[in-house]
């Protein structure tokens, strides 16, 4: 005969065996997952404005990297839009007295959005503390990423 | 019989992809003597950018009127201005320079070229981006 106490426990240890693979299920359903086969190349892709004017650092990152994809201006033709933001921190007194350096930091972000099914198919953010060339390199940053997203989905 | 069918139906088919390829690249160029408008841009980097197209000898037709023209550029341009701090400690007055420009074809709406430019303490300011700008413009019009 089983006491109580013992009772609620068994209980406890089949509701806890139970719900862990349930949990872990919901995780993986939870998880931020890309479509396969998301962007193909060849697709049309609409660069939305940024601040800073920051797109059009992008679209010249896509022809220096040589992103196998067409940039479009008019969003109804597009099949994938991009959309972002972009931040300047210029350097400071402090940064060029102690590292001499007089270059920016650039952060940016993006997404790119199938237009007819409304899923996010890529995502990247990039942060340069000390960068190069400014909007240009992040802007390529950017572009070489994407194109390796394009590049191995072919 | 059937090995002669498939071979001709793939060379047809190859030259079908051959000439839907060809007939992209006219898409993709910018052909001499095209007519450019100029977007207006960020501190008048338009008017450095017409003046760089006409010093450098770029083959292309700036108009004034956008219904007038084939391809259209827009851009950013940006300057930092030398800090007391860029003056004092690194001895340098000369600007930091960055642009960035795209040429779209007005009847199809694609991008045909970009390119950014930057130029760090730049000696002739705006001039230098467009002038960059403008010279990788022409080389790639003459490359086509």
């Amino acid at each position: 005969m089983m006491r109580l106490p013992t009772l609620a426990l068994a209980f406890a240890l089949v509701v806890f065996v139970n719900g862990g693979p349930a949990n872990a299920q919901d995780k993986d359903e939870n998880t931020l997952t890309f479509p396969e086969r998301a962007i193909p190349a060849g697709a049309r892709i609409y660069v939305a404005p940024m601040n800073n004017g920051f797109e059009t650092y992008v679209i010249a990152g896509f022809q220096e990297k040589k992103v196998p994809l067409t940039v479009v201006t008019i969003r109804d033709r597009a099949d994938f839009e991009m959309t972002g933001v972009s931040e300047t921190d210029k350097a400071g007194w402090a940064k060029m007295l102690f590292l001499k350096s007089s270059s920016s930091a650039e952060t940016a972000s993006i997404k790119i959005v199938n237009l007819k099914t409304g899923d996010v198919v890529f995502g990247y953010s990039v942060n340069k503390g000390n960068s190069a060339r400014g909007k240009q390199s992040a802007g390529e940053a950017v572009a070489k990423h994407l194109k390796e997203k394009v590049d191995s989905r072919q | 019989m059937l090995h002669r069918v498939l071979l001709s139906a793939s060379t047809v088919g190859l030259l079908l992809i051959g000439s839907s390829l060809h007939a992209q690249d006219p898409g993709k160029s910018i052909p001499r003597g095209a007519k450019v408008f100029i977007a207006q841009m960020e501190d008048g980097f338009a008017d450095y950018l017409s003046n760089a197209i006409q010093k450098k000898k770029v083959p292309i037709l700036v108009v004034k009127d956008k219904s007038d023209a084939q391809f259209e550029i827009t851009g950013h341009s940006e300057s930092v201005k030398a800090s007391a701090a860029k003056k004092l400690i690194m001895s340098n007055f000369h600007s930091d320079e960055q642009a960035s420009i795209s040429i779209a074809n007005l009847s199809s709406g694609e991008v045909v070229y970009a390119y950014s430019a930057n130029k760090k303490s730049s000696a002739h300011g705006k001039q230098t981006t467009a002038e960059a700008c403008a010279k990788h413009l022409k080389e790639f019009i003459e490359k086509k």
